[in-house]
């Protein structure tokens, strides 16, 4: 079956070396995982002995049966979701403002607007409980949202900024021109545009305040979301396995809302065809700061490299706790991207 | 006359279907349309013609209403429409990359102005096809506009701009984007096409061959204001200006200084490259012929015609061109030679300065 591709020249093929150290990045990258999920089964519960003294199911029916994991579970749904919908709703508008119009200022409120991703999460998380305490607001659900929708709708501004940055102004004109209100222009033109770029913006949006632990720790009050959950959990030694238990179950939900699968086959041929009939020209560079962070390509390598550099950015900066490895809150967000890996070829 | 002022009113009393009053467009400190006037009857075939940056396109767009003017005057069908919305004027354009929706089919796409106004799905259908047939696309509504050629495509643009039965149908460099052979079949198929439904037609184009051979009337943009309106036969014939002259076909412009050593006159004029005879070596020339004698600069072969460049004093040099099928080939002129040229008065055309 290989003879029936043609042979690639020698210089396109892959050395040994590159080969092995792929293969070893891919090892490093999930390793850790397997890890987490294998201690989902252990009968040991204090130490992390290799190898498991024995395999028991017995950590799914605890987990199962204690309410704070469901309590919390849904909490983090919740917040999620209408931390997404906030970010949706005014990440579009803002890039509607933004995308065409000139006026005096935009360059300055464009950044202002991509900030909120690029501050550290332990200033966004002070700088809202100083602004909660100052105005006099208790710390609750709403207040979760809001923070987590001050970077999610970031993500949602850029995927879809980029986007109508694309559309030809004459879509629009032409949409007028025929009779439409800008209403329905907005419904029959713009929206099908952009729905893609809503998806993915608002898939990652979810998966980001989903596992958001920084900003919730100052923002949550008395409220515990799934990832504060796993962080306090580090502090029971007795059931630690049913923490892995969750990640195991987070883990395998992920895959699930991969956009890339999500968004129908249809969908992803026209963008295809259409990115190659807009001549270049009409693709300005995007002009805002954290170029890296808001890559409008093809949405399935785009989720890991916006989540890893944000990740990464974020993780430096806090001290990674020698216990913390079996399932910290934004641990669990990272093993999603082998799982979705592994489903694909197997 | 002053310049800028529309030579040849229509002829129809009537009120106009387009007419702009002292329409002035500017970009900052650049001023795309200064003061243009303009009246265009019912059922035109009507071509702004001009360089790029000359203010065409800006007219267009004012009269479709995608801009607003600085000040000035818009009235369709003798209503004041300056400051109504595009969506609100019974006027379509088709545009330059037709702009079709690509997430749409052909056939929603000329129905979209119908899905619009409300009106049922059922009737869209019908009309739309209609409207394909009106172009010869009737088996292509189901396609995406991405799976059409570049001709197919404009001409979905076209039936989409046509289904609302609008008063006035601008076009926006229609041919632009299409190679030559296509062009040409498009020019008879939109004139054939305005003629059968009566709509107005405006169009823009860079091409003077393409206002010629299409426009019952062409306005000659030059630097934001309207050079000269007239008939592509008297804008051929009788140009007004050294702009006109030699935008539109070419022409050899005399300036005043020469011209008044070659006629005698003070006063610029043109004169179209056929239209100057060369005289055989001693041969006379006909009664009351304009004369003078040069040297031959270059000489290019064009295949049905030739075009010779004639030096006739230190700053003035002619084209004459000469009809190979005619007789008057070029053989034997040579680089160097002298000859004599002679053209009858009327034939230049004096201009305006």
């Amino acid at each position: 079956m290989r003879s029936e591709q043609p042979r690639r020249p020698s210089w396109e093929r892959p050395s040994l070396f590159t080969r092995v150290m792929a293969a070893a990045g891919l090892v490093f990258l999930h390793a850790p995982v397997w890890v987490i999920a294998l201690y989902a089964f252990t009968t040991e519960d204090r130490t992390y002995q290799f190898p498991p003294p024995g395999l028991t199911l017995h950590w799914f029916d605890v987990a199962f049966a204690r309410d704070d994991i469901w309590e919390s579970m849904r909490l983090s749904l919740l917040v999620a979701s209408a931390a997404t919908l906030l970010a949706i709703i005014l990440g579009t508008l803002a890039a509607f403002a933004l995308a065409r119009r000139n006026f005096s200022g935009k360059e300055s409120i464009t950044l202002l607007f991509v900030l909120p991703i690029a501050l550290p999460g332990i200033l966004t998380g002070l700088a809202l409980l100083a602004g909660m305490r100052t105005i006099g607001l208790e710390p609750g659900f709403w207040t979760i949202v809001a923070g987590h929708a001050t970077f999610c709708l970031v993500i949602v501004y850029n995927n879809v900024v980029a986007r109508l940055r694309r559309i030809p102004p004459s879509w629009v004109e032409a949409s007028m021109d025929l009779g439409a209100r800008g209403h329905q222009t907005f419904r029959y033109v713009l929206l099908p545009q952009i729905a893609t770029a809503l998806l993915a913006g608002g898939m990652l949006a979810f998966a980001l305040s989903f596992d958001e632990i920084i900003v919730t720790l100052f923002t949550a009050g008395h409220e515990r979301t799934l990832p504060i959950w796993f962080y306090s959990e580090l502090f029971r030694p007795r059931e630690r396995p049913v923490t892995n238990v969750v990640a195991v179950v987070v883990i395998l939900v992920t895959p699930g809302s991969d956009p890339a699968r999500v968004l129908p086959d249809a969908a992803r041929r026209e963008e295809v065809s259409r990115e190659s009939e807009v001549p270049p020209h009409r693709m300005p560079p995007i002009s805002t700061p954290r170029n890296a962070l808001r890559p409008e390509r093809t949405h399935a390598d785009q989720t890991p490299d916006q989540r890893q550099a944000r990740r990464r950015r974020r993780q430096g900066r806090r001290r990674v706790e020698p216990g913390d490895r079996q399932g910290a809150g934004p641990r669990c967000r990272g093993v999603a991207r082998p799982d979705r890996r592994g489903g694909e070829s197997g | 006359m002053p310049r800028g002022m529309p030579r040849a009113e229509p002829t129809v009393d009537m009120t106009p279907a387009i007419e702009l009053r002292a329409m002035r467009r500017a970009f900052g400190a650049v001023v795309a349309l200064d003061s243009v006037s303009l009246a265009i009857a019912p059922g035109e075939f009507f071509a702004l013609l001009g360089p790029s940056g000359s203010g065409k396109t800006t007219c267009l767009r004012l009269i479709a209403g995608f801009d607003q003017p600085d000040s000035g005057t818009i009235l369709l069908d003798g209503e004041d429409v300056t400051n109504t919305p595009p969506f609100a004027r019974n006027v379509n354009t088709v545009f330059q990359d037709y702009a079709l929706f690509p997430h749409m089919t052909v056939a929603e796409n000329v129905a979209y102005g119908l899905r619009v106004r409300g009106i049922g799905a059922v009737e869209r259908a019908k009309q739309a096809a209609a409207m394909l047939d009106l172009v010869r696309l009737g088996e292509f509504g189901a396609r995406r506009p991405h799976q059409l050629s570049g001709g197919q495509r404009q001409r979905v643009a076209l039936a989409r701009a046509l289904i609302n039965r609008p008063q006035v149908l601008l076009l926006d460099e229609p041919l632009g984007a299409l190679d030559l052979k296509l062009r040409e079949e498009m020019q008879v198929e939109l004139k054939g096409l305005q003629q059968r439904l009566g709509i107005t037609f405006v169009f823009v184009t860079h091409d003077q061959g393409e206002a010629l051979s299409m426009a019952d009337r062409v306005a000659v943009f030059s630097q934001g204001r309207i050079e000269q309106l007239d008939t592509p036969r008297e804008l051929y014939n009788r140009p007004q200006t050294a702009f006109v002259a030699s935008f539109v076909g070419s022409a050899n412009v005399v300036e005043r200084a020469a011209a008044q050593k070659l006629t005698g006159q003070d006063r610029a004029f043109a004169i179209r490259p056929e239209l100057i005879d060369l005289l055989a070596a001693g041969e006379p020339a006909a009664d009351g012929y304009v004369q003078c004698a040069g040297e031959i600069v270059d000489v290019l072969y064009h295949g049905a015609s030739s075009r010779l460049r004639v030096q006739v004093d230190e700053r003035t040099t002619l084209a004459v061109a000469r009809s190979e099928s005619a007789g008057g080939g070029v053989q034997g002129l040579t680089t160097g030679a002298r000859v004599r040229l002679a053209w009858r008065p009327d034939h230049a055309v004096p201009l305006q300065d």
